[in-house]
C-alpha cells in the first residue's frame, strides 16, 4: 500500500492531499454504503478510515496521474511541461505504480501490453530494443522513442532493457517531441520515475517465483532524515531458467541472471533550491536468441549465443526557483555501457560463422533550462541549452568456420572456374573490425505558451547540430591453395597438381565524417471545455527526427566483398553507401481530446493522426549470402491512425481501462533498387492494438482493509508484417492474463498467470542466408509475488 | 564528304545554353593537347589502312566567340611523320561545366606543311567518358578519359581519330536456356563495361570484360574477364576483332587464371562506321551463352558520316 504523499510544507501539497481525501473519501462512503448493505451492520470509523485507504488505491490511472503532477519539481519531464498530458496538447499513457505492479510490469518492455500503438516485442536478448510508435520505428542503431528513468535520458537504445522493481509511475508521451527534447524522440517520449524517498519511507520487498525456475528479488530502503535530506538504496535481483531449449546441444538458450542497485539522494540546500542525484547499475548475463528455423521447426544452432552486459548511470538534478516566478533547472548526465554480444549468426547447426560485438560507450549529457510566466500567468515560456558527448570503442570480429568458408567463398569461386578450384588454407577465417565513434552534439530551444481564457496556444522550435564520426580498421589475414585441375570435375580429384599459393592480406582504414543540422518546430492549440468537466480538444502540428549515422554491422559484409574481389568476383556496394544513413525526419499532424464523463468516472483520451516521413531508416537483410543487417534510407512513409483509452470506475472498488490503437503505415516511395515497394505497409509495426482490464476489489467483510483483488485483462497485437513485400505476416493474436491477490496492510500475495490460453505467435522473424528464422512468443507463465513493506 | 551533326547535337546545343547559363560564363581562351591515334583510310579500298600513333593535336578554344581551331605537328601518313597543319578557327559549340569542357566544331580547313589540302574538318572532344576503376587492375584506366573524336580530309584519304585504349558501356544481353528442352531465357544487364586496347601494330588486340555477368542464375559478377591477342582486321567502317575458342583469364589478387569453363566459343567485335565510337560485340561463352553488346565509349555528340 502506497502511503499518501508526505508534507513537504507549502500549501500546494497541502491542498493535494485535501483533494485526494476528498476523491477517496467520496468514493469509501459509497463502499462502506455499501459493505453497511451487505453485512447489515453500522461500519466503525476505524474500518471506514480503512476502507478509504484502500480505495484511494484503487484510485484509476488517470486520478493517480493528476495527483502527481503538484508537482515534481525535480522532475524534468513535468518541468518541460509534458506532465499531466490530459491537460496538455498530448496523446499519452500513463501507468501508475498500482497497475504496473499488477501487470507484473518492471520495465519498457512491459508497457508494449498497455499503450496503444506502442509495440515492443520480446526478441532475442536485451540489447534488442525495437520500438514502433504509431508504425514508425526502428530495430537497429537509433531509436524513435527517447526513455529518461530519473531524469537521465538513456543516449543508447542499448540499454533500454532494465528492470525496475520500483517504479513509482511511468508514462508514454506520444507524437514527436523532438522540439523539447532533440534527437531520437521522433515518435514519443518514455518517462519512467522510481519510488522516492521523499514519497515514501520504510523498506519495501518484492520476492516472484514462476514457471522455468523464474525468481525476483527487490528489496529497497527510502528514508527522509529531515526536512532538508532524503535518500534512498534499492536492489534488484532476477533469475529465468529459460525455456526454449536449443536441440542442437539440448541446452536451455533463453536463461537470464540480472542484478541492479540505484542509489537516490535529496538535499534542499534552501528553501529555492533543491539538488537530487540518482546512480544506478545493472549487470546482466543472458543466453538469449531462442530463434527457430522456419523449415524445421527448430532451435538448433552449435555456436554460443550470449548477451553480457554492464551499465552506469548517474544523473545529478539542480532546481532553483529564481524571483519573479522563475525556475532554473539543470541536469547533468554520464553514461557507461560496456557489453558483449556473441552470436552464432547463422542459427545452424553447422559451423557457418559467429559474431561478437564488444562495445564499451561513454556518454555526457547537460541540459539547461530556464522557465517562467508572465502577464499574472496567462503566458508562461521555457528556453534551454542541451550538450552531449559520445564515444564508442567497439571490437567486432566475424569468424568464418569450415561451412562458411567452403559455402559461402570457396564454393562460389570453384564453380566459377573449376579447372583452377582453390583450397583454403585454415579451417577458420576471422575477419577482424575495430571501430571508434566520437560523436557530440549542441541544441537550443524554446517553447512560449499563451493561455487566453478557455484557450491556449503553445510553439516551440529547438535546433540540433551534431558531429558523428567513424574510425574503422578492418583486416584480415589468411590463405589459400589453388591448384591446376584439367577435368575440371569437383570435388578436386586427388593428385592434381598446385597451380599457385596465394596469400589474403586484407586491409581497411579509415575515417568517415557526418554532420546535420535539423530544426524541430512545434505547435499546438487546446480548447478547454470547462462544462465538461475539465475536458478538451487540441490540435498539434509537430516534426520530429531520428539521427543518423555509421552501421558497423555491415563492415564484416564489406570484408567478405573484398575479400571476393581478390578471386575475381566484383563488389556489389561501397562502403560509404553501404554504412552510412541519414537522419529519419517526420512531421506529425494530430487531433485528440481527453474527456471527462459522468463526474470524472469516465476518462477518455482519444486522438487521431497522420504522420509523414522522409528518408525513412530501414532494417534490411542484403540480397544474397551476407553476414549483417543493413540499414537504409526509404524514400517516403506516411502513417495514420487513431487511439482511444478508456479508464472507468462504475462503481467503487471496480475499474474498467480499455485501450485501442489502429495504424496504417505504408510506403509512399521505396524501391531497393529491383523492386518497388510503394503501397505496402512497413514491416515490424502491427495495425492493431488492444488492451483491456478488469480490477475488482473485494473487501473481506471482517477484516478490512484486508481485501481480495481479482484482475483480468486481455492484450492483443497485429498484423505484423513480416518483410517489404507483404508476403509473411503474424495475424493478430489476443493474450489472456488474470491475476488473483490477498492484500493484508503491510503484505500482500498475489497468483498471477500471462497467455493462460497459452496462444502461440511470433514475435519475430527474418531471412539470413536464404534461411527463415522466427522467435516464438512467450508460452504460458504463472507465478507468485510477495510484496512486504516494514 | 560531309559530316553532319544530328539532332542529339542540337538538343545538347539547348541543354548547353541553359547548362552555361546556370553554371557560369565558359573560359575565354585556352588551349589544351590530346595524343591519339589516327586510322587513315584511302577512298580506294584497295589501298592499304594505316594506322599512326601518338599523334598529338592542339585545340585552341575561344569559348566566348564559340571558336575552335585545331593543329597537329606529329601527323604520320603515307610514309611521312611529323607533318603539321593548323585549321582556321571553327563555327562551333563549346560547353563547361561540372569540372569538364566539352567542344564541337565543323567544317575546318587547313594546308597540310607537305601542300596537300585538309579539307572538312569535324569533330568533338570531351572529357566526359565512360570510365570504370578497379583496384588492382592489370590493365588500368584513368578516372576521367579526354577523348577527341575528329576526321578530315586530305587529298583521297580520310582520317579518324581514335584511342588504341578505349572502353565501351551500353547494355549486354544473354541469351540462353538451362538444359535441354527447357524454354530460352534472357538476361540483360548494363553493369559490364567492355575494353579493347590494341597492340602497337594493329594486328592484335586484348578485350577485356569488366563486370561481366552471363545469367541470372550466376549471382555474382566477375570482377575482370580478359581474352588477349584477337586477331585485328582494319576496314572501311573501322575494324573487325574475331576470333574463335579462346580461353579466357580472370583477373583476381593472385594474377591471371585461365579459365576454360568459360571458353568464348566465337567472338566478333566490329565498328559500325569508322568514328570508333561504337562497337557491336557478339559471342558465345561455353556452348551455351550467346551474347550481344552494343555500347559506346563516349556519352555525348554523335558525328555520323554522311
Amino acid at each position: 500500500m502506497i502511503q499518501l504523499n508526505r508534507l513537504h510544507g507549502g500549501s500546494q501539497q497541502g491542498a493535494l492531499n485535501i483533494m485526494k481525501r476528498r476523491v477517496a473519501t467520496a468514493i469509501a462512503v459509497a463502499a462502506a454504503v455499501a459493505l453497511a448493505g451487505t453485512a447489515k451492520r453500522v461500519i466503525t470509523a476505524e474500518e471506514l478510515q480503512d476502507v478509504q485507504a484502500l480505495a484511494s488505491d484503487l484510485v484509476s490511472d488517470s486520478i493517480a496521474l493528476s495527483n502527481a503532477t503538484i508537482l515534481d519539481d525535480l522532475d524534468v519531464v513535468a518541468v518541460k511541461g509534458s506532465s499531466n498530458f490530459r491537460i496538455r496538447p498530448l496523446s499519452g499513457t500513463y501507468i501508475s505504480s498500482i497497475r504496473a505492479e499488477g501487470l507484473e510490469v518492471h520495465g519498457v518492455k512491459g508497457m508494449s501490453d498497455i499503450v496503444p500503438n506502442f509495440y515492443m516485442p520480446d526478441y532475442g536478448s536485451r540489447i534488442t530494443s525495437s520500438i514502433y510508435v504509431r508504425g514508425i520505428g526502428a530495430r537497429m542503431d537509433q531509436p524513435a522513442v527517447g526513455l529518461t528513468v530519473d531524469n537521465v535520458g538513456i543516449m543508447n537504445k542499448d540499454a533500454y532493457d532494465i528492470d525496475i522493481t520500483d517504479i513509482a509511475s511511468m508514462e508514454m508521451l506520444r507524437g514527436p517531441q523532438s522540439s523539447m527534447y532533440g534527437r531520437n524522440t521522433m515518435t514519443g517520449l518514455i518517462n519512467i520515475r522510481t519510488l522516492s524517498p521523499r514519497d515514501y519511507e520504510g523498506w519495501k520487498s518484492l520476492v516472484t517465483v514462476g514457471l522455468h525456475s523464474m525468481l525476483k528479488f527487490h528489496l529497497g530502503w527510502y528514508h527522509t532524515f529531515n526536512e532538508r535530506c532524503a535518500m534512498s538504496v534499492s536492489g534488484n535481483f532476477y533469475r529465468y531458467g529459460g525455456e526454449f531449449i536449443n536441440e542442437y546441444n539440448n541446452k536451455t538458450v533463453d536463461k537470464e541472471v540480472y542484478g541492479g542497485m540505484r542509489v537516490k539522494n535529496y538535499y534542499n540546500p534552501s528553501e529555492s533550491v533543491k539538488i537530487a542525484n540518482v546512480a544506478s547499475f545493472s549487470l546482466l548475463r543472458q543466453g538469449g536468441y531462442p530463434y527457430e528455423s522456419v523449415a524445421t521447426g527448430k532451435i538448433a544452432y552449435n555456436d554460443t549465443c550470449f548477451y553480457r552486459r554492464f551499465i552506469f548511470t548517474d544523473g545529478l538534478t539542480v532546481t532553483a526557483n529564481l524571483p519573479e516566478n522563475m525556475t532554473l533547472m539543470s541536469v547533468t548526465t554520464a553514461q557507461y555501457i560496456h557489453d558483449n554480444m556473441t552470436l552464432d549468426q547463422d542459427f545452424l547447426p553447422e559451423p557457418y560463422f559467429t559474431l561478437t560485438q564488444r562495445k564499451r560507450e561513454v556518454s555526457l549529457t547537460q541540459d539547461i533550462m530556464l522557465k517562467g510566466t508572465e502577464l499574472g500567468g496567462n503566458y508562461s515560456w521555457l528556453a534551454g541549452l542541451y550538450g552531449f558527448y559520445r564515444h564508442l570503442h567497439m571490437d567486432a570480429p566475424v569468424t568464418f568456420k569450415e561451412a562458411g568458408i567452403q559455402n559461402l567463398i570457396v564454393d562460389h569461386r570453384n564453380s566459377s572456374n573449376p579447372h583452377y578450384p582453390i583450397v583454403w588454407d585454415t579451417d577458420v577465417l576471422p575477419l577482424n573490425s575495430v571501430f571508434r565513434m566520437p560523436s557530440g552534439g549542441v541544441a537550443a530551444y524554446h517553447e512560449s505558451r499563451f493561455d487566453a481564457g478557455d484557450w491556449n496556444f503553445a510553439g516551440g522550435i529547438r535546433l540540433d547540430y551534431e558531429n558523428v564520426q567513424l574510425n574503422y580498421d578492418n583486416y584480415c589475414s589468411s590463405s589459400y591453395t589453388m591448384y591446376d585441375n584439367p577435368a575440371g570435375t569437383l570435388p578436386i580429384p586427388a593428385g592434381v597438381a598446385v597451380f599457385r599459393k596465394v596469400p589474403v592480406e586484407l586491409s581497411l582504414h579509415g575515417h568517415l565524417r557526418t554532420h546535420y543540422l535539423q530544426i524541430s518546430p512545434k505547435v499546438s492549440v487546446i480548447r478547454h471545455l470547462p462544462g465538461v468537466n475539465g475536458s478538451n480538444v487540441y490540435v498539434t502540428i509537430g516534426k520530429g527526427f531520428k539521427a543518423g549515422g555509421f552501421n558497423t554491422q555491415m563492415f564484416s559484409d564489406v570484408l567478405q566483398q573484398k575479400l571476393m574481389e581478390k578471386m575475381g568476383i566484383a563488389s556489389q556496394y561501397s562502403i560509404e553507401d553501404i554504412v552510412s544513413y541519414k537522419p529519419e525526419k517526420s512531421w506529425n499532424f494530430e487531433i485528440g481530446g481527453h474527456f471527462n464523463f459522468l463526474k470524472s468516472r469516465l476518462k477518455a483520451d482519444v486522438s487521431l493522426f497522420y504522420i509523414n516521413v522522409t528518408d525513412q531508416q530501414l532494417t534490411v537483410f542484403p540480397p544474397g549470402e551476407t553476414t549483417g543487417r543493413m540499414m537504409t534510407n526509404a524514400g517516403k512513409t506516411r502513417s495514420f491512425g487513431g487511439e482511444i483509452t478508456l479508464d472507468y470506475t462504475p462503481v467503487p472498488l471496480l475499474n474498467v481501462m480499455v485501450s485501442y490503437g489502429y495504424t496504417n503505415a505504408r510506403f509512399v516511395k521505396y524501391k531497393d533498387g529491383n523492386i518497388d515497394y510503394k503501397g505496402k505497409r512497413l514491416p515490424y509495426a502491427p495495425s492493431n492494438t488492444l488492451f483491456a482490464q478488469v480490477t475488482y476489489l473485494i473487501p473481506l467483510s471482517s477484516k478490512a482493509p484486508y481485501y481480495v483483488e481479482l484482475s483480468a485483462n486481455v492484450s492483443g497485437v497485429g498484423d505484423i508484417y513480416w518483410n517489404e513485400a507483404n508476403s509473411l505476416k503474424q495475424n493478430l493474436y489476443a493474450l489472456l492474463g488474470c491475476s488473483v491477490a490477498y492484500k493484508a496492510p503491510r503484505w500482500s500475495l498475489e497468483l498471477w498467470g500471462k497467455n493462460l490460453t497459452d496462444t502461440g505467435y511470433a514475435t519475430f522473424y527474418f531471412k539470413s542466408m536464404g534461411n527463415e528464422f522466427l522467435q516464438r512468443g512467450k508460452p504460458i507463465s504463472v507465478g507468485a509475488t510477495v510484496r512486504a513493506t516494514f | 564528304m560531309k559530316f553532319k551533326i544530328v539532332g542529339g547535337l542540337l538538343m545538347a546545343a539547348a541543354a548547353g545554353m541553359i547548362l552555361t547559363s546556370c553554371l557560369g560564363e565558359p573560359k575565354n581562351d585556352y588551349s589544351f593537347s590530346i595524343k591519339v591515334s589516327n586510322l587513315i583510310i584511302p577512298d580506294d579500298l584497295n589501298s592499304e589502312i594505316q594506322v599512326s600513333h601518338g599523334c598529338t593535336y592542339s585545340l585552341k578554344v575561344d569559348g566566348v566567340k564559340n571558336k575552335i581551331a585545331v593543329s597537329t605537328t606529329t601527323l604520320a601518313m603515307n610514309g611521312s611523320s611529323n607533318l603539321t597543319f593548323a585549321s582556321n578557327p571553327m563555327d562551333g559549340l563549346v560547353l563547361s561545366g561540372y569540372g569538364s569542357e566539352s567542344a564541337t566544331f565543323a567544317r575546318g580547313t587547313a594546308k597540310l606543311s607537305n601542300g596537300k589540302e585538309v579539307t572538312d574538318i569535324n569533330g568533338f572532344y570531351t572529357s566526359i567518358v565512360n570510365y570504370y576503376e578497379l583496384a588492382g587492375d592489370p590493365f588500368p584506366m584513368a578516372v576521367v578519359r579526354p577523348m577527341l573524336v575528329m576526321n578530315y580530309r586530305v587529298g583521297d584519304t580520310t582520317i579518324y581519330t581514335f584511342s588504341p585504349d578505349s572502353f565501351f558501356s551500353g547494355s549486354t544481353t544473354t541469351t540462353y536456356s538451362l538444359g535441354e528442352g527447357a524454354p530460352e531465357k534472357h538476361f540483360t544487364t548494363k553493369d559490364a563495361v567492355y575494353r579493347v586496347k590494341f597492340a602497337e601494330n594493329m594486328k592484335t588486340a586484348t578485350l577485356v570484360l569488366y563486370n561481366i555477368q552471363f545469367a541470372e542464375e550466376m549471382g555474382v559478377k566477375l570482377a575482370a574477364v580478359v581474352l588477349k591477342d584477337l586477331p585485328v582486321t582494319l576496314c572501311k567502317d573501322g575494324y573487325v576483332i574475331s576470333a574463335q575458342n579462346v580461353v579466357p583469364e580472370m583477373f583476381d589478387d593472385s594474377g591471371l587464371t585461365p579459365m576454360p569453363r568459360y571458353i568464348f566459343n566465337n567472338i566478333v567485335v566490329e565498328t559500325p562506321n569508322p568514328t570508333l565510337t561504337d562497337i557491336k560485340c557478339d559471342y558465345t561463352v561455353a556452348g551455351a551463352f550467346k551474347g550481344v553488346f552494343e555500347g559506346q565509349c563516349v556519352n555525348k555528340f554523335e558525328v555520323s558520316a554522311k
